[in-house]
């Protein structure tokens, strides 16, 4: 069996395996179904950072798309968990061409800006229009609107194995991008945009999909996060969930499949355990990224590919 | 013979001004199907400007270009790329971070077929990379990168392949190897060749075409270039 397929099936198992041996609390339980929707949402984020080498920093508004678009359809239009999943899929990928056509007419800083001011569009529209969405405050999804084929997604088991399957379909979505023509091509982009153009690839095209792609993953993961968890609020939409993903990518390494997933748990239990310590926390987060950053430019999986594993997809 | 179907591309009084200079200018030109066609000039001339309309990396102001009879101004230049033309860069331009193999195989331009590792070392072995299929392209020498680039544009198998200044910065062992592998490629397609290298130029090339502030100020074998009292005194010397 080829060694990238054991690495991220292996990884997958032994997620499953500390459930099913029951070595996480209560409390780790909880945090590892987080950081599984949150990684699928790096893993989003990667696929136009790390594949496609474009930064963005309006993410928050993809993920948000999907959270209000569950959201807003269960707690409006009595949509059931099915429903709303198919609804936030759709919208997502629609929305995503849409800021993507958009926001593909710029390069570069430029793309970084108009990125962040779409998002910050939809931060200030979800508040604007807070008849609807409830603005700040936010809405509670009840426990009777979280079940999906009988099965209760807020017994925290359930929420687990069902944050895990997420992560698991866009892990295996990626590696399949990842080890694709497509995503050879992806590559390429990210690495000489101008010779891949000058191969004969359409590469605004390609750009549009990778935007397309990254979004609705965003997007789903938002959906997922709002139905598990229970809450969907303008938080969520707001400038620090669009540099989340853009950390764990860049701790979890730059373009590489599992890089989210390491870069999510590594910031997580970094400020989960540096706020026991002190109320400054973000001062000991601050100096830990400086190191990492400073050794590891990569991310730590980047940088293992780099010395050791030059197979790491 | 000048007709119609030995005319692989052809321009009809292409320009390109950039605010107000003329880089090209109302170019008339012609390459014939499986010729050698060297493009010369000093620098500033508008060589690569021109070379940049005719694959479409730049737009041009006016005119029009035509290639294998069809009407190719207002295709993009990815479209340009796959119907035929080839361009290799005159400063290396390669995927840095990506292997020799997987350089050559995005040149290929196919999905991962069974075919393409046999694509991928055929053309490698040609250039002489084959063993240095997995290297990290951004490791290889320089001489090796400009070989890579070459086998890059021998991969797309284009109709018309466009070498801008290929023995740039090459030793002369190095330029040796690539007038016979230019000279192998020929067989199967057509070059226009920018070159500064007269010695390159004289001994591949069937025709050349003069360029001079953006105007073609003579076109023809090499005797006639030779022999050409205006070009003879400004490139080749007296």
């Amino acid at each position: 069996m080829r060694k990238d397929l054991i690495l991220h099936f292996g990884a997958l198992a032994i997620l499953l395996f500390l459930e099913l041996l029951g070595v996480f609390s209560d409390y780790h339980q909880g945090n590892f179904a987080r950081i599984l929707v949150l990684a699928a949402y790096g893993i989003g984020y990667n696929v136009l950072f790390g594949y496609t080498g474009l930064l963005s920093l309006g993410h928050a508004l993809f993920f948000s798309a999907g959270l209000y678009a569950s959201g807003l359809s269960i707690y409006h239009l009595d949509y059931n968990v099915g429903q709303s999943l198919i609804l936030a899929i759709c919208f997502s990928a629609f929305f995503s061409l849409v800021i993507g056509y958009l926001a593909l007419r710029t390069v570069g800083v430029s793309f970084m800006i108009v990125t962040l001011m779409f998002s910050q569009v939809g931060y200030l529209c979800i508040l604007y229009f807070g008849g609807i969405t409830r603005g700040d405050e936010g809405i509670v999804i009840q426990q009777s609107s979280r079940v999906f084929l009988s099965l209760d997604l807020s017994d925290p088991t359930i929420r687990y194995y069902a944050a895990l399957i997420i992560f698991s379909l866009c892990l295996i979505f990626n590696l399949w991008i990842a080890k694709s023509s497509f995503g050879r091509v992806l590559i390429a982009i990210r690495e000489n945009s101008d010779r891949a153009l000058m191969l004969g690839y359409n590469v605004h095209l390609y750009k549009l999909f990778a935007v397309i792609i990254s979004g609705t993953i965003s997007g789903l993961a938002g959906a997922c996060y709002g139905i598990l968890f229970g809450y969907v609020g303008a938080s969520f939409a707001a400038v620090p969930y669009s540099i989340f993903p853009l950390l764990w990518v860049l701790i979890g390494g730059v373009g590489t499949v599992l890089g989210p997933l390491v870069g999510a748990i590594f910031m997580f239990y970094l400020i989960d355990y540096a706020s026991d310590i002190t109320d400054a926390y973000m001062i000991i987060v601050g100096i830990t990224l400086l190191v990492v950053t400073l050794y590891a430019r990569r991310g730590l999986l980047g940088e293992l590919r780099y010395r050791y594993f030059k197979w790491i997809p | 013979m000048d007709t119609l179907d030995n005319i692989l591309l052809y321009t009809e009084n292409i320009s390109k001004n950039f605010q107000g200079i003329k880089a090209v200018n109302n170019v008339n030109f012609k390459i014939y199907k499986n010729e050698i066609r060297a493009l010369i000039g000093p620098n500033g001339a508008g060589k690569t400007t021109f070379v940049s309309l005719l694959c479409g990396r730049i737009n041009a102001s006016a005119g029009k270009v035509v290639f294998c009879g069809e009407d190719i101004s207002d295709l993009p230049v990815f479209e340009r790329i796959s119907n035929g033309i080839g361009y290799t860069f005159q400063i290396t331009s390669i995927f840095v971070n990506l292997t020799v193999y997987e350089n050559v195989a995005l040149a290929i331009r196919k999905d991962n077929s069974n075919g393409e590792e046999n694509s991928v070392s055929e053309v490698l072995s040609k250039v002489g990379l084959l063993d240095r299929i997995e290297q990290r392209s951004g490791d290889l020498s320089y001489g090796h990168q400009r070989l890579l680039e070459l086998a890059m544009g021998m991969a797309q198998k284009p109709k018309l392949l466009i070498l801008d200044e290929p023995t740039q910065g090459l030793s002369d062992s190095e330029i040796e190897n690539f007038k016979k592998l230019i000279k192998d490629i020929s067989s199967s397609t057509t070059i226009l060749l920018i070159e500064h290298n007269m010695d390159v130029v004289m001994s591949i090339a069937d025709n050349i075409s003069v360029l001079h502030f953006g105007e073609i100020i003579a076109d023809g074998d090499k005797e006639t270039i030779q022999n050409d009292p205006i070009v003879q005194k400004a490139y080749l010397g007296d």
